[in-house]
């Protein structure tokens, strides 16, 4: 007996150790680093500053705004991205020709490198090469300087972010409609429901709890928007495009100014939390254990 | 099941064929971009290769030729993913088979606790640990090394690695344990024999899962490696931010990094969305 409680500790104890080491210590070390002040490189040792970080954040426009451009971000890409992915699972869900195809082609997006798929929109958006204002052009419009305006480069962003993750609401909820239980849509279209009274009043209210869970799982995700913004506008024209990863890298790591990073960093773990934990207890809720 | 007549049916398809479009056209315009000779490029939408411009391998030749970090940064990438890859597999698959096999009770943390514990590590912004990881490393001479990479995506990929392996061990029968058991097996071979076998699809879904996010990841490699460590994302970014006007050569960085994983899902693809979508929606 003595050696199965061994066996069964070592097998928890790596994942354990590393997360303790390299995610929860670093977790509480930013926490620390966002009460107070260290200038790395300047060689000033760490200093207990209270909340003052936190109270400097509130009067700072160029974080407001960045706090602004991410909701905004989140907001528009994860709404288009469900409505846009909900449509393409229900329409593979219909057996068109070529299905098998479609699925895989579908998915490419999000396999990709979003610094990659930043650049391959950045590319199609240029003002002098891209393919956007070639096809502006051939309708006789005159070129848009796209990245040089803040809307514009913001809805550029968005673009790059709603082309690489509507797969992901896609591919998760046509997995859950195929675990749909079909006899309540058969017995609908008996009764002579149209197809999209099946869907509205029979799928989707079976889709709401698999709906509800990704679209917090891309918030929590998008809320942390870096690569395509760093790639396609680099936070510009000035800051205008900036999201709050991007400032509290330029903070930390640009100007290391370590505990100011540290308490946007940390506003920011806030709202992923806040999103978060709805989900865990849903899965919670979900998942049973042997 | 719903039927559709022919008329909806290929409404349907064209309404599909043009999201298709929409998912190939920017890779195919980026792709098209590394071909075409510069006077090609600022000439106008040049599309179809032969008929519209002559495509050149001049801008691929000069990439391999010149820049000497695209190639550092290939090997960079697959060091620190297959490694971190291999370690978030191994690591989370134990952690898996332990949590789906034995009863634990760390303080008031049960079982389940435990495994959400491990999954929520996820959820944190990358800036709020790469901070202090950064200084960790500065101390313990693994920034802009290899093996600080693959240590970061080792813990950044385990919270996922340990997540699907559970589901895939959760779907293994504990009564061939029982019965392996009974016919005096150990655990050692329990393990090798029965668990690992069947649990093979999804060790080889995870460890690609894993592999493609430590290959696209770009914050950690931003933050911890700025010249002899750095990776295929970087290269991109950092000529992208520095260069502008290079087009065809970041256009080809690009292509290079985003080119396995095209690779791969075109190959595995079915497999692959199997994999993503291990115990969902049931």
């Amino acid at each position: 007996m003595q050696k199965t409680a061994l066996t069964r500790r070592t097998l928890l104890l790596p994942a354990v150790v590393i997360l303790l080491g390299l995610s929860i210590f670093p977790l509480l070390f930013s926490l620390a680093l966002s009460f107070g002040d260290w200038g790395l490189g300047r060689g000033i040792p760490y200093e207990w500053r209270g909340l003052s970080n936190y109270a400097a954040l509130l009067a700072d426009g160029r974080y407001r705004n960045a706090a602004f451009n991410t909701v905004l971000y989140v907001v528009v890409t994860v709404s288009i991205q469900y409505v846009l992915g909900l449509a393409l699972a229900w329409g593979l869900f219909l057996r068109p020709p070529g299905g098998r195809i479609f699925r895989v082609l579908f998915i490419f997006p999000m396999m990709l490198a979003p610094v990659a798929v930043g650049y391959m929109w950045r590319l199609m958006f240029q003002s002098r090469i891209g393919a956007a204002n070639f096809f502006l052009a051939a309708l006789g419009f005159e070129p848009v300087r796209w990245l040089s305006a803040r809307w514009f480069a913001m809805s550029v962003v968005m673009m790059a972010e709603i082309w690489q993750w509507t797969p992901f609401m896609f591919l998760f909820l046509y997995a859950a409609l195929m675990n749909v239980p079909t006899s309540p849509i058969d017995a609908a279209l008996v009764d002579g429901a149209s197809r999209f009274q099946v869907f509205r009043h029979i799928v989707l209210p079976m889709l709401m709890p698999i709906s509800i869970a990704v679209i917090m799982l891309r918030a929590v995700e998008a809320v942390k928007i870096l690569d395509t913004v760093y790639v396609i506008t680099h936070g510009g024209p000035g800051n205008t495009t900036e999201s709050l990863t991007m400032y509290g890298y330029n903070v930390g790591l640009q100007y290391f100014n370590l505990g100011y990073a540290a308490a946007i960093a940390y506003t920011l773990l806030l709202v992923v939390v806040a999103i978060a934990i709805p989900v865990i207890i849903f899965f919670k809720k979900e998942v049973s254990y042997t | 099941m719903i039927r559709l007549n022919s008329v909806q049916r290929w409404s349907l398809f064209v309404a599909l064929v043009l999201w298709a479009i929409i998912v190939i056209f920017p890779l195919y315009w980026m792709v098209t971009t590394t071909f075409k000779l510069r006077a090609d490029i600022y000439a106008g939408p040049a599309l179809i290769p032969w008929v519209d411009f002559v495509p050149t391998l001049e801008h691929w030749a000069r990439v391999v030729a010149r820049y000497q970090q695209v190639t550092r940064a290939m090997a960079n990438s697959a060091v620190a993913g297959l490694a971190s890859a291999a370690a978030a597999t191994f690591i989370g698959g134990m952690a898996g088979y332990g949590l789906t096999r034995f009863q634990y009770k760390l303080g008031f943390l049960r079982n389940r606790d435990i495994a959400f514990w491990i999954l929520s590590n996820r959820v944190l912004p990358p800036i709020v640990l790469v901070l202090p990881i950064f200084i960790m490393f500065r101390t313990a001479g693994l920034v802009d090394s290899r093996a600080g990479l693959a240590i970061v995506y080792t813990m950044f990929n385990l919270p996922i690695a340990a997540w699907l392996m559970l589901e895939y061990f959760k779907q293994i029968p504990i009564d061939l344990d029982e019965s392996a058991k009974v016919d005096g097996a150990t655990y050692m071979q329990i393990l090798t024999r029965i668990a690992l076998p069947l649990a093979r699809p999804g060790i080889i879904a995870t460890f690609l899962v894993c592999l493609m996010f430590a290959w696209n990841e770009f914050i950690y490699a931003l933050i911890l490696t700025f010249s002899r460590a750095q990776t295929l994302p970087l290269v991109v970014a950092g000529q992208a931010t520095q260069h502008g006007p290079q087009w065809w050569d970041i256009a080809v960085m690009a292509t290079i990094t985003i080119a396995p994983l095209l690779l791969v899902t075109i190959l595995l693809g079915n497999r692959l969305i199997a994999g993503l979508t291990a115990g969902w929606g049931q």
